[in-house]
């Protein structure tokens, strides 16, 4: 069946190349499968036959078109948010030189794209305040996951304390992926009035055995851990290692993590150049502060700086690749071979396209609407921010007074407006509550209508 | 062919400077929120430590990555002949429909009935990728292969401990197998049992007896194996392994070779991991990202992870009713603009992505039957076997003779505007070159390759010392990995660099 | 950086002539076969390799013959020493001992032997571990680790070594037991251990620097003890750093080149003869065997510790043995090889063998009686070898 995206497969050049072996039908190639394994029929997959690309653009049209995207800028939360890509980023990231290369394993060939990667690890230790950043991970939860592996290997113990308000997936993410190491991941209780990690139930837990203590700042709930520096230095009192995930947008305004005493910094790059995708692909942020500890243990791929033999011309190239799985198998750090390499090229240009300034500015951007749909909830009678004293960032968890949150997402969705998750999702008790995101897209317009939408649905029971 | 790649003296982001100063237009619509809110956050947390970022204006940003980009090789320039990572050309309609916003701007946790339409696309993905390697359901939320091979490996250990077998703790893996099989086995918790390959190319199946016993969890298994030499004893091997209640495991990445004329499950096997992005045409973005997926068969679906997406007859929803679940192994539900690439080109193949394989392997064989000719250049394991989507040759004898070895070889493919192959790898072929050219190749470019090769061992008889300080029309010439990575002068960020330079003035 | 440079030149004058070294008398008989020297062209293609490489350090070499000859031509910076004394024209072992004695004296960094392995425990024997030592092979045997493949390599291991750029593990030395050899009979034995600059993955192409051999020990050893190590059970642990690590991991005292017993996490016997080990055998009942991997040949049995002989070994079932060996060590090695002089025995231990290489680690290898791989390799089979 020839087709022209497989040029050999017309029958002159088929020929040609049989000659070539000796063989008179491609299927001789095959000699070795058992005949009675050999599959006989047709695939029954796709529509039948080979489409055409006007007949393929037509169909995921009809099928894509069952997708509905709001009017308004959405305000799901949730670890991940709706933001703007620029231009310049897509435009790069459409270099086919980029998107179609393979792992930079020739690195002669492949400068321009080490050196990218190696301004994306510069540019992210810089803005996490921390040593050392990998070429990125999957996305945040399974950077979050290699963080408590990482740490649980350098400090040869298993208990893990992980902040009770961090991404319910991420925490589950982790206790998949340490089953095998024999992590022993252990809640910590969140303050119900701030919606902070409790420092005194940190205190009780901390212990000897304690490997890690894993925060997020902003955390799941969107509040601000304003004790952060306090955790850290709480964690270092028992030789445990401490593991914060910050979201890259809050760090023009809020301080690095890494500068606060975090030895392992952790996030996704989700918003600062890279889209939703219906969660993925992102990239996650992986970074450490002590070299000496932790560089032989950072799973991931590292790019290095060196220079060329003979000659002194500087170049880059792939570094410290026996901690990589395809050379030491079975001891290495982690199994990843493949990672977001796409994405975190995204993100360096991104970052290089607002500068120092303008990521203050788009911090200072998203921090002002959270303040402004945080007062708006304060003043209003149908709802009020959950932790109403607490300072949040991009997102606000809300509760409904008198409704299930779930009702009130299908209605806010019928009027137009996109809002959620429900937090019963993943904690049942709060069936009542719900989370907002507010980014750079939202105009006041939009969160004004935000709120009387939600004042119409909720008052008109 | 003539080739000279650019070569820009393009500083490093952090030393671009600019007079102007500029940096992307953010709006101040809530600025006097945001400075109320500022003045809210506790002093410990407010950013003191500096910002190193530059602020550029938008051309020089947009030079910057462009001319780093004409320093880099991707397979829409030229082709890619890595062994086992499947490069093959990934058509344009697929990466133009896959950018559509309704895809791009959507969100995980958007209402299900807002998401129908991609829940579809990742429903008849699971149906597809079933129907393709024999199983019943699949998973899509591995974001890579290894990833999938990790969630197998757990399946497998949940699989034994749900039924009381606690006792079996080793995992079987083949020596020449993909290095991440061993690591996800050891990160599921497994004892790595390995065994060698036998000269025929297959696995030694006598070795594979001897260390069968009530301890055996699985076989992890590719087929076509590393060599590119299918495992004609694949039923005998299957059985074995079932006698002893274990699971047969298939690393799938290197499918290619087989789509559509012999399948994993009708081969026995029980769990089998897909790379999507290799396969099924997404572009490797330079490292990643990928899209992995879990097939399984019926036994197994209970311990896919969550969620997987269900039909009811009348709308499609994300289903978490799965009682033995190994868990989560990523966020959300997997990378999915990867996976709606392999669905277009899936539905625009249908049926024909039989001739993928039969192409694929056509072209590996007509290569290999010129390389193997030449002086030089030997085929270890299974001299009178068919390889399927890709061949490993030798260099062991040039380097013997020539001190050229495979990485100088490699080195020199580059000068003549081709990639260089996989080398090193397998382990247990020594100067080794992995060789792969996938089914988009033309004849044209296949014998160019040929013609490269012929003319570098020429050369390296003649004059091996300049195939040795190859290579010199790339970007830059050989780059120093000894310095790259000494303790004292490794330098994995700009500031490191930095550093180094002012301690050498 | 300063390194001691010393030729053996009549090492490897016995391998044209059909002899197994130059030690002692068969020199003569060399000479009288009419055996040409061979040392001095592979030092002055490891000296000139040296110089191609960039070599910044500066040479003591020992005198004429030995040394300074082959540098005078060379751009390489360079002393010489006094000794042996010019226009002597057949050097001998005391020779060797006292250049080396006057090395470790001038605190060279590294030293640089050109020889075999009788060259090598000569070095050894004054050098110990007190100074890192590096072959270039010229030798007839060459059993022993501390050997560059060629004088190419040795002279990249040497540049590498100056910039900072490898690390150093410790080697074995061993040689033929020329009494016995004699006799016609091979009997390698373990003379000691040498520091060696490994050069370790230089084929990977990663080239990566620090050498993963000592953790890789150390991973070994640690499953070996929680794996494997049950109470009421006599351990007998072969010679060598990899089984030393389990004693090392235990806090036991373990000699490097002798076997040691230990029971219930005690040392109960050290430098054990093949009598004492069969007095303890009987005296204790259950017991296992613990060996590595000698030499570069991959013998588990014959080479270097004989005392598990086949009376040992007819005592011990085969489920009881355990081979340890870090990957670096198994890396080449087809198949693994038992010498033990007792051919049906040895037929009954051949088979597949599990072989510990590292934590959680196994790898399958096949072992052959010494005697006959080439009719294994023949049969097609170790299943039909075994029939016939």
């Amino acid at each position: 069946m020839p087709h022209n995206w497989i040029p050999n497969s017309s029958p002159d050049i088929k020929k040609e190349l049989m000659k070539e072996l000796g063989i008179s039908d491609v299927l001789e190639l095959f000699n070795d499968v058992p005949t009675e394994i050999i599959f006989n029929r047709d695939l029954s997959i796709g529509f039948g036959k080979p489409l055409t690309e006007y007949e393929v653009r037509r169909l995921f049209n009809e099928l894509i078109s069952k997708n509905r995207l709001s009017n308004v800028p959405s305000f799901i939360g949730g670890g991940v948010c709706q933001h703007y890509v620029p231009s310049v980023v897509k435009a790069i990231l459409s270099r086919p030189e980029f998107y179609t290369a393979y792992t930079p394993y020739q690195a002669e060939i492949a400068q321009g794209l080490l050196q990218a990667l190696f301004e994306y690890q510069s540019l992210i230790a810089n803005l996490y305040g921390v040593k050392v950043v990998n070429a990125s991970m999957y996305n945040g939860s399974t950077a979050s996951a290699e963080a408590v592996l990482m740490a649980a290997r350098v400090k040869k113990k298993k208990k893990i304390l992980v902040s009770g308000y961090a991404h319910p997936e991420i925490i589950e993410v982790m206790k998949s992926w340490g089953f095998g190491a024999g992590l022993d991941i252990v809640k910590v209780q969140v303050d119900l009035k701030s919606g902070e990690t409790d420092l005194s139930d940190l205190r009780s837990k901390l212990d000897k055995d304690t490997a890690a203590v894993f925060i997020q700042t902003p955390n799941f709930f969107g509040v601000v851990e304003s004790a952060l520096k306090e955790v850290i230095e709480e964690t270092h009192k028992f030789d445990a290692l401490s593991i914060v995930y910050s979201n890259p947008l809050s760090l023009g305004i809020f301080e690095s993590p890494g500068s606060l005493g975090a030895d392992i910094v952790v996030g996704d790059v989700q918003g600062l150049g890279v889209s939703l995708n219906y969660g993925g692909p992102s990239a996650g942020i992986l970074g450490i502060n002590d070299e000496k500890e932790l560089l032989r243990q950072l799973p991931g791929r590292l790019i290095g700086a060196t220079r060329t033999l003979g000659s002194d011309e500087l170049g880059f190239t792939m570094i410290l690749q026996t901690r990589e799985q395809h050379i030491k198998r079975e001891k290495a750090t982690s199994n990843i071979t493949t990672n977001s390499s796409l994405e975190a090229v995204g993100a360096a240009v991104y970052l290089t396209l607002l500068g120092s300034q303008g990521l203050k500015k788009l911090g200072e951007a998203i921090l002002g609407r959270t303040h402004y749909l945080v007062k708006r909830l304060l003043n209003t009678s149908v709802a009020e921010p959950l932790f109403p004293e607490s300072l949040y960032f991009r997102e606000v968890s809300i509760r409904f007074h008198g409704k299930k949150a779930s009702q009130v997402i299908k209605l806010l969705s019928s009027r137009g407006v996109s809002i959620g998750p429900a937090l019963s999702k993943f904690y049942e008790e709060l069936s009542e509550c719900s989370l907002a995101c507010v980014t750079e897209l939202h105009t006041r317009k939009d969160i004004d209508f935000l709120m009387t939408v939600l004042e119409e649905v909720l008052e008109g029971v | 062919m003539l080739f000279r790649q650019a070569k820009w003296e393009e500083p490093i982001v952090f030393e671009l400077s600019s007079f102007s100063k500029q940096t992307l237009l953010i709006d101040e619509e809530f600025a006097n929120e945001a400075s109320e809110a500022l003045k809210r956050i506790p002093e410990s947390l407010v950013r003191s430590s500096e910002l190193k970022i530059p602020n550029l204006s938008e051309v020089e940003v947009v030079r910057h990555y462009n001319r780093l980009s004409q320093m880099s090789y991707g397979v829409d320039v030229g082709p890619v002949p890595l062994g086992s990572c499947t490069m093959k050309y990934n058509p344009k309609i697929c990466e133009e429909l896959a950018s559509d916003p309704r895809v791009t701007e959507l969100h995980p946790y958007q209402d299900e009935e807002e998401a129908q339409g991609i829940l579809e696309i990742m429903y008849l993905m699971q149906r597809w990728l079933s129907e393709i390697t024999g199983m019943d359901e699949c998973s899509l939320q591995p974001p890579a292969g290894a990833a999938g091979e990790f969630v197998g490996a757990l399946i497998i250990r949940k699989y034994h401990h749900d039924r009381g077998l606690n006792n079996k703790n080793e995992m079987i893996v083949p020596e020449a197998a993909h290095g991440s099989n061993p690591a996800s086995s050891a990160m599921a918790g497994f004892k790595v049992v390995k065994i060698p390959t036998a000269p025929s190319g297959e696995t030694d199946i006598e070795a594979l007896k001897s260390v069968l016993s009530d301890n055996t969890a699985g076989l992890m298994l590719t087929n076509p194996n590393t060599l590119g030499i299918f495992e004609s004893g694949i039923v005998e091997i299957s059985d074995l392994i079932h006698e002893k209640s274990a699971l047969m495991y298939y690393d799938g990445a290197n499918l290619n070779g087989i789509l559509g004329i012999v399948r994993p499950g009708d081969m026995g096997f029980d769990i089998v991991h897909l790379n999507l992005h290799k396969t099924f045409a997404a572009p490797h973005g330079g490292g990643g990202p990928g899209a992995g997926a879990v097939c399984v068969r019926k036994e197994l679906i209970d311990y896919l992870p969550v969620p997987l997406v269900g039909f009811d007859g009348r709308s499609y929803k994300l289903r978490y009713d799965l009682s033995r679940t190994i868990g989560r192994v990523s966020w959300f539900y997997g990378n999915i603009v990867p996976i709606v690439k392999s669905f277009i080109y899936i539905a625009a193949l249908g049926p024909a992505l039989r001739e993928v394989a039969e192409v694929s392997v056509l072209n590996t064989n007509y290569l290999m039957s010129k390389l193997r000719r030449m002086r030089g250049i030997s085929l270890p394991y299974g001299e009178n076997r068919w390889r399927k989507h890709e061949f490993v040759v030798s260099f062991e004898n040039l380097l013997k003779e020539t001190g050229v070895s495979a990485e100088d070889v490699a080195k020199a493919l580059l000068d003549r505007g081709l990639h260089a192959p996989t080398i090193y790898f397998p382990l247990i072929v020594k100067e080794a070159h992995m060789i792969e050219v996938t089914e988009t190749e033309t004849k044209e470019n296949i014998d160019r390759l040929a013609k490269a090769y012929e003319e570098i061992i020429e050369l390296a008889y003649r004059d091996p010392q300049v195939v040795k300080s190859s290579p010199v029309n790339t970007s830059v010439k050989r780059l120093d990995v000894l310095v790259a990575n000494h303790p004292r002068t490794l330098a994995p960020t700009y500031e490191h660099l930095r550093r180094l330079k002012s301690q050498e003035v | 950086m300063k390194l001691g440079f010393v030729v053996n030149p009549i090492a490897g004058m016995g391998g044209s002539v059909g002899l197994k070294g130059t030690d002692g008398e068969l020199y003569e008989e060399a000479l009288k076969r009419g055996a040409k020297p061979v040392a001095p062209s592979k030092a002055v293609r490891f000296l000139q390799a040296l110089s191609e490489k960039g070599f910044q350090g500066v040479i003591v070499a020992a005198n004429s013959v030995m040394g300074c000859d082959y540098l005078s031509s060379s751009r390489l910076r360079f002393s010489c020493l006094d000794l042996p004394d010019r226009g002597k024209s057949v050097t001998s072992r005391e020779d060797t001992l006292r250049v080396i004695e006057v090395f470790l004296k001038s605190d060279v960094d590294l030293i640089v032997f050109v020889g075999g392995d009788g060259t090598a425990r000569d070095v050894l024997s004054v050098a110990g571990t007190k100074v890192p030592i590096l072959g270039v092979p010229s030798g007839v045997k060459m059993y022993s680790g501390v050997f560059a493949t060629s004088p190419e390599v040795a002279a990249e291991v040497v540049v590498e070594f100056e910039r900072g750029n490898i690390s150093v593990d410790q080697v074995e030395v061993a040689d033929v037991d020329e009494i016995k050899l004699k006799e016609d009979l091979l009997n390698v034995r373990l003379y000691g251990y040498a520091v060696a600059p490994v050069l370790e993955g230089f084929v990977v192409p990663s080239k990566d620097l620090v050498s993963g051999s000592e953790e890789e020990k150390w991973g070994i050893a640690k499953y070996f003890i929680e794996e494997y190590m049950f109470p009421g059970v006599l351990y007998f642990l072969g010679p060598g750093t990899t089984t030393k690590a389990i004693a090392d991991l235990l806090g036991l005292k373990k000699t490097l080149l002798g076997v040691d017993a230990i029971y219930e996490r005690k040392l109960v016997g050290r430098d054990l003869s093949e009598s004492e080990i069969l007095r303890l055998i009987e005296k204790y009942g259950r017991v296992s065997l613990v060996v590595s991997v000698i030499g570069r040949q991959g013998y588990i049995f014959g080479r270097g510790n004989q005392q598990f002989s086949a009376r040992v070994l007819r005592l011990v079932k085969k489920t009881d043995i355990f081979v340890l060996a870090t990957h670096s060590k198994l890396a080449g090695i087809k198949y693994l090889l038992i010498d033990v002089g007792d051919p049906e025995l040895e037929l009954e231990l051949s088979g597949y063998w599990r072989v510990i290489t590292g934590y959680g680690e196994e790898t399958v290898k096949l072992v052959l009686p010494a005697c006959c791989v080439d009719k294994y390799l023949s049969s097609g089979g170790l299943t039909q070898y075994l029939k016939t």
